[in-house]
């Protein structure tokens, strides 16, 4: 047999990719190790200040402490976690119903399959301040999660409907029909046989959600208030001190969580999966 | 004169555990119209797609034209492959699909345009150029997919079960359209179905497969009247199959010991079969039906259980004590349902075999009763 | 007995009950719709309107209508200028995304068979998005700044005297850390694409004398273009509209987004609102260009 070379050299360069992608990340990881507060090099001692150093005055950044000692942080990794399973949790049946109802032809199809995949490819700056004035003409004042969800929402559910409807099985309607026929209700044939043959799309599509939930900050800051999700507080801090290796002790942290909820996710998903995506 | 294809000891695995060809060699006849027909998974797209150079295969040899195409790519071989989903462009026009070939060989657009008429008006599309498949049936699909392989005129055309989704009619259409193709043409086409009577009707020469072997190769009538396992007999025409012992062996007349009753029949092979089981078999549309008493040489008494109308013959279904079956195609017959009739033959159509098939070690009882 | 009762029924079944039974299937897409009308297109309306206010306000007050905002716009030459270098940089960094994605979307839907592996390299490339943007982006600071990582290793090479100050801070910079961002969104529309492919189309056009690298560029590349589209939309529209990256890493460069963002910021939200209705007119128009050269509805339905 003949050797790939195509195989090869893609490979390699999607190694190449891959490694220039977790570059930034491998150097966050080893630079949140740093014991003195720039996040620059030489890297003159290790210390593990960054994430559980007690508050105290540190070299020339002022006053400060490791993650852990942050109440502040925690409220925004809470924030953007919960943000972040309710967005996933609400988009996913918004998917569902929007992409099994595309599948059949009627008036004005288009114009809505336009319509909902326009969130995605709204500029942020639009809806923020948009969403910013429409809140304000309604009444609402207080900012909080509840405030950045719908624009989550339409943010994120076009990604899952593009990934779910690319991936349908052309023949579901007619199995649809005949578990019909054959006396299935309208719940039942949805649970017996849409849902199974959507479900690698629906995992995904919860996955996809809540990643882009996670860094969505441009939307979200133009509603929210006070400590917020990580990014805006992120984003926030970073304006108005000098960066310090916390914020990599930060990055390695939610690095490592994700990694191995990756994994334990990928191999709950791979078992038995034909495709995962 | 080289052959147009000849293929030596192919070898092809899935994985670890399937085997899809197994040492397959054979060679085709330039100009021939080549069937190969086999049961579904018996390896023969596996076959075409590795003759085409789409697949890479274990071990074996295949040269077309007389060369051997072990490092020739797949768009170096002067060759034509439609897939039995016929794989039309569909981001590109009937023009542009039928027209592709001669792109690649940098024919210019004049050119082009003469061919491309040519081949739409032989599979009788003339003036679809500007259609999109999208547009089309099926069939229409099909034509479209037969003249972008037959443009150009390459010396081997392999076309992979292209009528197996066709309907009845249609497909008697279309196997009338690919024979005068092939004689306007002149080249060597290889086609595979697992449907008998297209094999039967279309070939010139006939090859039978069976789970990546070759069971028989030969002109269509050769293989019907003188199968030579079991399996080729059943796969080619209808047949009805006892097991038995052969208790005399004379030359080619043997004597066979069945529970109906003892036959003679005709053995065509070089085995010493006295002692040994074999298949006796007698295909339904020679056995005559008559009233208990007349009867030819080889006969035993039956019940008429059902009658199925076929249009051109209908088909009797006789049966004895025991549940043994026998089918009998005929012209409609003053028969009652539930009635003993003689079913009989002439020695000379009762054909016995010793073989189950080419694969080693099978029984020759499984083979028979289809286990 | 039970005739009688469901025939009943069936009178006292409301028009509406009866309608919303019949249209089930329809009336499904209401609450995604809903939600989007409401969070999308109402916000996009209130700075359509919005725009035609003039002066400090944040809230549309119809009894102040004017056209000066937008003869503002157009008419100040610094405009045309902020579009030019917005639209060229975020041209550019599609370009170079989708040269870059390309590639892997190909290795990852062509070159690996094993499903498995599939999803552990598309895993892999989207666990780093799980790191906040910002802190990836200060990253690069720790890369690229004067103390940074690739300076620091020339110079203790002897390969430069003085640390390279134009790695930060400048066009590339952005560049790098747009398609760093954006990556993904490019890889995964093409990938999807190219393994909706039908593998025999390819096949057949190798037998009809295609070679390889014919049969990708007449054939798979074509056929990947639904994908590639969404990919180019989607990183195009992210950099038209982002202000906080060029504000960061790019120093002096005035885009569009920032100069809504400026506005917004020095409450004159009338001009934000003008010049948003710019970008955003900017944005349909591109995508509208793009769009002509897929047909993306064809990948979802027919």
């Amino acid at each position: 047999m003949k050797r790939d070379w195509v195989k090869i050299v893609l490979g390699i360069y999607t190694v190449f990719i891959i490694f220039i992608f977790y570059l930034p990340l491998i150097l966050v990881a080893i630079l949140s190790f740093k014991s003195d507060a720039s996040i620059t090099f030489p890297i003159l001692g290790f210390s593990l200040y960054w994430y559980i150093g007690p508050p105290g005055l540190v070299g020339t950044s002022g006053f400060t402490s490791g993650i852990f000692y942050d109440p502040q942080i925690g409220q925004a990794i809470i924030n953007s976690i919960t943000l972040g399973v309710i967005n996933a949790s609400i988009v996913v049946p918004l998917v569902i119903c929007a992409a099994l109802t595309l599948r059949y032809a009627f008036k004005g199809r288009d114009l809505i399959f336009y319509l909902l995949l326009a969130g995605f490819v709204m500029p942020a700056i639009i809806i923020g301040l948009g969403a910013n004035i429409f809140y304000k003409t309604i009444g609402i004042t207080e900012y909080s999660i509840w405030t950045v969800l719908p624009l989550h929402i339409v943010y994120t559910m076009p990604f899952g409907l593009i990934l779910t409807m690319a991936r349908f099985d052309p023949l579901m309607v007619e199995y649809e029909n005949v578990a019909r026929v054959l006396g299935a209700s309208g719940w039942k044939v949805f649970r017996k046989i849409t849902f199974p043959l959507i479900r690698t799309q629906v995992i995904s599509t919860f996955f996809f959600a809540f990643t882009l939930s996670l860094s969505e900050f441009l939307r979200s800051s133009f509603v929210i208030a006070g400590v917020g999700t990580i990014p805006t507080y992120v984003y926030n801090q970073m304006s108005v001190t000098a960066p310090t290796p916390k914020w990599f002790a930060l990055g390695t942290l939610s690095m490592a969580i994700s990694l191995t909820l990756l994994f334990v996710i990928a191999y709950i998903l791979t078992r038995g999966q034909r495709r995962i995506i | 004169m080289p052959s147009a294809l000849s293929v030596k000891n192919l070898v092809k695995r899935y994985g670890r555990n399937v085997l899809a060809l197994n040492g397959v060699s054979f060679e085709v006849d330039k100009g021939d119209f080549f069937v190969i027909i086999g049961p579904s998974g018996c390896g023969k797209s596996t076959l075409l797609r590795c003759v085409a150079g789409i697949l890479d295969y274990d071990s074996g040899d295949i040269y077309i034209d007389g060369r051997n195409m072990k490092d020739v790519p797949a768009h170096k071989r002067n060759i034509s492959y439609m897939p039995e989903t016929y794989a039309l462009f569909p981001h590109m026009r009937v023009y542009d699909n039928v027209a592709f070939r001669l792109r690649m060989h940098n024919f210019d657009e004049s050119e082009i345009k003469k061919e491309v008429k040519r081949a739409l008006e032989l599979v009788g599309l003339a003036g679809f150029e500007e259609r999109w498949p999208s547009e089309l049936s099926g069939g229409q699909r099909q034509r479209v997919a037969l003249a972008r392989a037959v443009v150009a005129n390459p010396s081997l055309l392999l076309l992979d079960e292209p009528l197996s989704h066709v309907d009845y009619r249609l497909q008697r259409k279309l196997m009338e359209d690919f024979k005068n193709i092939h004689k306007n043409l002149g080249n060597t086409w290889i086609l595979t179905t697992h449907i008998q009577e297209q094999g039967l009707s279309l070939a010139d020469t006939l090859m039978v497969m069976n789970v990546g072997v070759i069971e028989q190769k030969g002109k269509p009538h050769e293989i019907y009247e003188s199968p030579r396992t079991v399996f080729a007999a059943r796969f080619v025409g209808d047949i009805n199959l006892y097991s038995g012992q052969v208790v005399e062996q004379k030359g080619e007349l043997c004597v066979v010991k069945t529970n109906l009753g003892e036959f003679k029949g005709i053995y065509k092979g070089t085995g010493e079969l006295v002692g040994r089981t074999v298949a006796y078999g007698v295909r339904p549309n020679h056995i005559l039906i008559s009233p208990v008493g007349e009867h030819r040489e080889n006969s035993f008494k039956a019940r008429l259980v059902s009658a199925y109308y076929f249009g051109e013959f209908i088909e009797y279904i006789f049966e004895v004590a025991g549940g043994v079956q026998v089918k009998v195609h005929a012209d409609p017959m003053p028969v009652k349902l539930g009635e003993e009739y003689a079913v009989s033959w002439d020695t000379v159509r009762g054909i016995i075999l010793d073989k189950p098939s080419v694969i080693e070690g099978l029984n020759i009882e499984d083979v028979i009763y289809g286990r | 007995m039970t005739e009688e009762r469901r025939s009943e029924a069936e009178i006292r079944e409301s028009p509406l009950i009866k309608f919303v039974r019949k249209n089930a299937r329809y009336l499904l897409i209401l609450p995604p719709l809903i939600v989007v009308i409401l969070f999308l297109v109402v916000p996009s309306l209130m700075i359509l309107l919005l725009s035609f206010n003039k002066g400090s306000v944040t809230r549309f007050d119809p009894t102040n209508i004017s056209l000066d905002n937008f003869i503002a716009v157009f008419s100040r030459p610094s405009t045309y200028i902020i579009l030019r270098d917005t639209l060229g940089m975020s041209v550019l960094a599609a370009l170079i995304t989708l040269l870059v994605a390309y590639p892997v979307a190909y290795f990852i839907s062509f070159k690996i068979q094993n499903f498995q592996l599939q999803g552990i390299i598309t895993f892999m490339l989207v666990a780093p998005y799980w790191v906040d943007w910002s802190i990836r982006s200060i990253s690069w600071l720790s890369i690229l700044g004067e103390k940074g990582l690739v300076n620091y290793t020339l110079m203790s090479l002897g390969l430069i005297k003085q640390p390279l100050s134009e790695l930060l801070f400048t066009r590339w910079t952005l560049l790098i850390i747009w398609v760093q961002t954006n990556l993904l969104f490019m890889i995964f529309p093409i990938y999807l694409s190219l393994t909706l492919i039908d593998p025999d189309l390819i096949n057949v056009a190798r037998t009809l004398g295609a070679s390889p690298f014919k049969a990708f560029t007449k054939i798979t590349f074509r056929l990947s273009l639904p994908g590639v589209v969404i990919g180019i939309i989607f990183v195009f529209i992210s950099t038209l509209g982002d202000y906080v990256t060029p504000a960061l890493w790019a120093g002096g460069l005035q885009m569009l987004g920032l100069t809504v963002q400026n506005y917004a910021w020095h409450f004159n939200w009338p001009m934000a609102a003008a010049y948003s209705v710019l970008l955003l007119a900017v944005t349909l128009g591109v995508i509208w260009i793009v769009l002509r050269f897929a047909n993306i509805k064809q990948v979802f339905y027919k």
